[in-house]
């Protein structure tokens, strides 16, 4: 039987197809994929050598960028941020707020600073146990998971030996 | 007086023997005739005449061949009377019956009009009868029902939206990326699905009649996954270090006749040296389809059916395997539904 192993030269239907018109290959011995392919050709052919077009690949950003940066100018990264984690993180919490007072303020950095303030007064606010179920950071999902066991188990090692 | 200037003698005329070139050959002749001892007179009498006229003799291959041509004539008669009209006819018809039906127009008559592609998935809802009539699977454009697998979110639950940096993105990947945010390529998932229903489906038809199918990949984070993946698939997996000549070569190295796959899925195109695996050039060698995960750094361009994603994370990959591993069963258990006409 029949067969072409130039990869470079047309692609894999091409070589069959031209095999099969010239008689190299008989229709019984027509691969499996040949009808397949005809029904469902893929959406670009697969040449080798297919120039492809130069597009320009974006930068995607969004207008809660400039905020971001500047946050983060100024407050540095808390440290790796867990993907998994559902609560915002303090960075998006500055977001939400801004986004809520940017009506009444027309200046952005005045607006900036007021944020700043009315989210430390927030902070201060809340006890401290439920800031640190909130936290998002990579790290703290260790410590709060290390919290939950020495609770739930509430084992004393000291009691254990001294029944003994 | 007026005739004295005329020619006397024969008519000269060409192609035609004359009389110089008889003498000619006359004294050839008893030149010949002088060596041989026979007399040339009696032999130049009878070549004139003759030299007007085609020879008569017929060689014996001459002889032999219109004998032949006879013969065979007489059995193209007799084979002709064979058979009458009717009976031909009638042959012709019942050899028409045994064709296929792969290279008809596909019929809508009101009988089968609930059997049509305007449902995606029928075959267990069609009677008896009906089910003689619809026996190609490839005239619909989703027989699997492969687009109900997955929905775009299942994609970017999953990841495959992310791709490598900036830095490593192949040229051939440009059109399928959305863009890049601060140095991290992001793929468009609308091509994305699009392109991964038409491998889903292409992988299903090939199941469907009883294709071979590979899934390839030689990351090794991955092994187990693609592994289990085509063992529940019921189908085969190379997971591990590529041999340059698995495809090229195979009958030496398994020292016996070899069936190739029908098709090879590549759960990733790029071995630990973050160069295209071997298996994509040589399955294009070879004429095997092949569906690639393709990810920012690697080159569509031999994989027939590429799907651009993430190949890196294990959720995504995951999310593949499973994804191949059901389109292989869904063809398969249509092919033990519906009986093969």
């Amino acid at each position: 039987m029949a067969s072409s192993r130039l990869e470079r030269i047309g692609s894999i239907y091409t070589r069959v197809r031209g095999l099969l018109r010239s008689g190299a290959m008989k229709q019984e011995d027509k691969p499996i994929w040949y009808d397949v392919y005809e029904a469902f050709p893929p959406k670009i052919e697969p040449f080798h050598g297919r120039k492809v077009p130069d597009i320009a690949v974006r930068n995607i950003l969004y207008p809660e960028d400039i905020i971001r940066a500047k946050f983060y100018e100024r407050y540095g990264s808390s440290g790796q941020i867990s993907l998994t984690n559902k609560y915002p993180t303090p960075c998006q919490n500055f977001l939400d707020k801004y986004r809520e007072m940017e009506k009444d303020y027309a200046d952005e950095n005045e607006l900036f600073e007021a944020v700043v303030k009315v989210l430390q007064e927030e902070k201060s606010m809340f006890s401290s146990n439920e800031q640190q179920s909130r936290d998002t950071s990579m790290a703290s999902m260790f410590t709060s998971v290390n919290k939950e066991i020495s609770q739930k188990s509430k084992i004393n090692i000291a009691n254990v030996l001294s029944e003994k | 007086m007026e005739y004295e200037a005329a020619v006397k003698g024969r008519l000269k005329l060409k192609g035609t023997a004359n009389k110089d070139i008889q003498k000619k050959l006359k004294k050839k002749n008893k030149e010949k005739a002088k060596n041989d001892g026979e007399s040339s007179k009696t032999k130049e009498q009878n070549e004139t005449p003759q030299s007007y006229k085609q020879p008569v003799v017929k060689t014996k291959a001459q002889l032999k061949f219109e004998q032949m041509k006879e013969e065979q004539q007489k059995k193209r008669i007799l084979e002709k009377a064979s058979k009458t009209h009717k009976q031909r006819v009638e042959e012709f018809n019942r050899h028409l019956d045994s064709l296929t039906e792969h290279f008809d127009i596909p019929k809508v008559s009101p009988g089968n009009l609930n059997a049509t592609a305007l449902k995606v998935n029928q075959p267990t809802e069609l009677k008896e009868s009906e089910l003689k009539e619809i026996t190609n699977p490839l005239r619909f454009p989703d027989y699997f029902g492969v687009r109900n697998l997955f929905r775009l979110k299942d994609l970017f639950d999953a990841k495959v939206h992310y791709g490598h940096k900036d830095g490593t993105l192949h040229p051939n990947m440009k059109p399928y990326i959305f863009g890049s945010r601060l140095g991290h390529i992001i793929f468009d998932l609308d091509k994305t699905t699009e392109l991964l229903q038409d491998a889903l489906n292409f992988t299903a038809h090939i199941a469907y009649k009883g294709g071979i199918i590979l899934f390839v990949s030689h990351y090794p984070q991955h092994t187990l996954t693609v592994e289990n993946a085509a063992k529940e698939a019921g189908e085969y997996a190379h997971a591990r270090e590529w041999d340059f000549h698995l495809l090229t070569n195979s009958e030496k190295i398994y020292k016996g006749v070899t069936r190739l796959p029908d098709l090879i899925i590549m759960v990733s195109t790029l071995n630990p040296q973050m160069q295209e695996h071997t298996a994509v050039r040589d399955a294009a060698k070879m004429c095997i389809p092949t569906i690639g995960i393709v990810d920012s750094n690697s080159n569509p361009n031999l994989i027939t059916y590429p799907v651009p994603g993430n190949d890196d994370s294990p959720t995504a990959v995951q999310l593949y395997c499973n994804l191949f591993r059901d389109a292989i069963l869904l063809g398969k258990s249509k092919k033990s539904e519906i009986p093969s006409s």
